[in-house]
């Protein structure tokens, strides 16, 4: 379970002012868990990610991650074996100079045995589907391949969490389709908690619960359906809700009434098969 | 076009070269560039050129792809033939004005000459038959018993494979920068070389920021996935010596030794 308590963190811009870039934050997440935080640029939320792996020690509050406290130095080796973290940018994360190369390094870096290492190499790659693609140098992949391989690599070495810090932004619609199918499946089949952060609103439809940041603060948090109902407050931080939802809005200002509010394209279809 | 340019000249092949120890064929290659300069005389040379011409067969790489990499080469060929040929004192056998060539000139001209063929084709066909990554491995393994005089040997083979694994990333993006500049107007072809070299800097400078940013990020994400410098830390693709590899680094250094007490005694 990872904790987060009372998580304050402000950056100086130059002596005289400081930026307050994280506000009492506070919040619980349980092993086997997919939760999304969204937010705006400056929103605080890749603030609140680096601070999952001690990338960020914490100034004031504290994270726990299995009890464990990520402002204690002599922590953060096993901390950031226990939470994986894949980035935005994906050439910029892509150590090796191929992609079981890359798997390998971060097993190198915990000091896995190096005859054990081929099998978990396959094992991750096959659960990221880029088991055929292991000797391929990163300029001949996709973006998509690219940042599934990025996960592949933190994957391999078994965390116990995984913090994805906007990995869509720079992919295109097909591979931000696959980057996501990884995740659902990850959550669904191996229990991997997932922590999504994204501005995407269609790619936290599927996910167990939504944090909704801005300006340091959590102001809305629960289910998907839960934080998009609440349209006004997301109108007024700017946040769009997902495309089904836009549409059913439209279709709802044309007079037609929808039992539910839908969130997917899938509900959305079967909610306006049953109205004719 | 910028994309095609290939790193390094790795070919590919299954051959007994390709398959022995990097640190085998980075010693060898310089055992072989100490040895050739301890010949000096031609029944000699035979026996060099029929090394050479055996570690070729036994590559695999053809033969043209060898020649191919002496041509950029044979400028400095030509020209250390001449200095040597030109300044070397000795019996005149021919004067012309200032020009005066001797018959230890010549000699000397000769040998410079076939000496750094051989060089070049014997460092070549290392190059040709070690990716860069295992050349790197290599380097890592040879310069790992001077850490105990503080050479970073780990820190300078990982930042050889990160330079590495970064070039065709570069290279696209010099592609994409010159382009966009194009698109504004930007002229890169004509003009003096004064002119041409300036309408880099609006390449250049894009590209550095890129650079520094991408190095900000990787070192994040490297950190994020446990590096701390080779503390603690185990190899993916260990290297080990065989049987091979030992046969070939003992004929070789007896070969050099060799060499060496001749050229004392005599």
């Amino acid at each position: 379970m990872i904790k987060i308590i009372d998580l304050d963190h402000e950056y100086r811009k130059d002596n005289n002012t400081s930026i307050k870039t994280l506000n009492k934050v506070n919040i619980e997440i349980k092993k086997g868990e997919f939760v999304s935080i969204i937010g705006h640029n400056g929103s605080g939320k890749s603030t609140l990610a680096k601070h999952l792996n001690g990338l960020i020690i914490p100034q004031k509050g504290e994270v726990l991650i299995d009890d464990i406290k990520v402002s204690e130095d002599h922590n953060i080796w096993e901390i950031r074996r226990k939470v994986g973290m894949v980035f935005q940018n994906p050439d910029n994360q892509f150590v090796g100079g191929t992609i079981e190369e890359d798997m390998a390094f971060g097993l190198e870096n915990i000091g896995f045995p190096s005859k054990d290492m081929m099998g978990r190499i396959e094992y991750a790659a096959n659960k990221v589907g880029m088991g055929n693609f292991l000797k391929r140098p990163p300029h001949k992949l996709s973006g998509g391949q690219k940042q599934r391989s990025a996960i592949g690599s933190v994957l391999a070495m078994e965390p116990d969490y995984l913090v994805l810090d906007e990995p869509t932004s720079m992919l295109d619609p097909k591979g931000r389709k696959e980057v996501i199918e990884v995740l659902r499946e990850l959550n669904k089949k191996d229990k991997m908690t997932i922590i999504l952060i994204t501005h995407f609103m269609d790619e936290v439809v599927y996910s167990d619960k939504v944090i909704v940041m801005d300006m340091g603060n959590i102001v809305l948090q629960g289910t998907p359906k839960e934080v998009f109902h609440n349209k006004e407050m997301l109108a007024q931080i700017n946040l769009e809700l997902p495309k089904a939802a836009i549409l059913q809005e439209l279709l709802k200002a044309k007079g037609i009434n929808f039992k539910d509010e839908v969130l997917t394209k899938e509900d959305l279809v079967e909610e306006i098969w049953q109205l004719f | 076009m910028i994309k095609d340019i290939t790193i390094g000249q790795y070919i590919y092949k299954d051959s007994f070269v390709h398959k022995l120890d990097p640190r085998t064929k980075i010693l060898i290659s310089m055992f072989f560039m100490f040895g050739i300069f301890l010949i000096n005389n031609i029944t000699e040379y035979v026996y060099v050129l029929l090394l050479t011409a055996m570690t070729i067969y036994m590559s695999q790489i053809p033969l043209m792809k060898i020649i191919k990499g002496l041509k950029p080469i044979l400028p400095l060929m030509i020209l250390t033939v001449i200095m040597n040929a030109f300044f070397t004192s000795g019996t005149t056998l021919f004067s012309w004005a200032f020009i005066r060539i001797t018959r230890e000139g010549l000699y000397l001209a000769g040998f410079m000459g076939i000496r750094i063929f051989f060089l070049i084709i014997f460092t070549s066909l290392l190059t040709l038959t070690t990716s860069p990554i295992t050349l790197t491995n290599g380097i890592e393994g040879l310069l790992t018993p001077l850490k105990k005089f503080k050479v970073p040997a780990h820190e300078i083979a990982m930042m050889m494979s990160i330079a590495l694994r970064f070039i065709p990333t570069l290279i696209d993006e010099t592609d994409k920068i010159m382009k966009a500049q194009k698109a504004r107007g930007a002229d890169f072809e004509s003009g003096n070389i004064i002119k041409k070299t300036k309408s880099l800097v609006p390449i250049l400078i894009p590209l550095f920021i890129s650079a520094f940013t991408r190095a900000d990020e990787l070192a994040m994400a490297m950190e994020a996935r446990g590096y701390r410098g080779d503390e603690g830390r185990t190899k993916f693709k260990e290297l080990k010596y065989r049987l091979a590899d030992k046969v070939i680094l003992f004929l070789f250094a007896v070969l050099l030794v060799f060499l060496i007490i001749r050229k004392i005694a005599l």
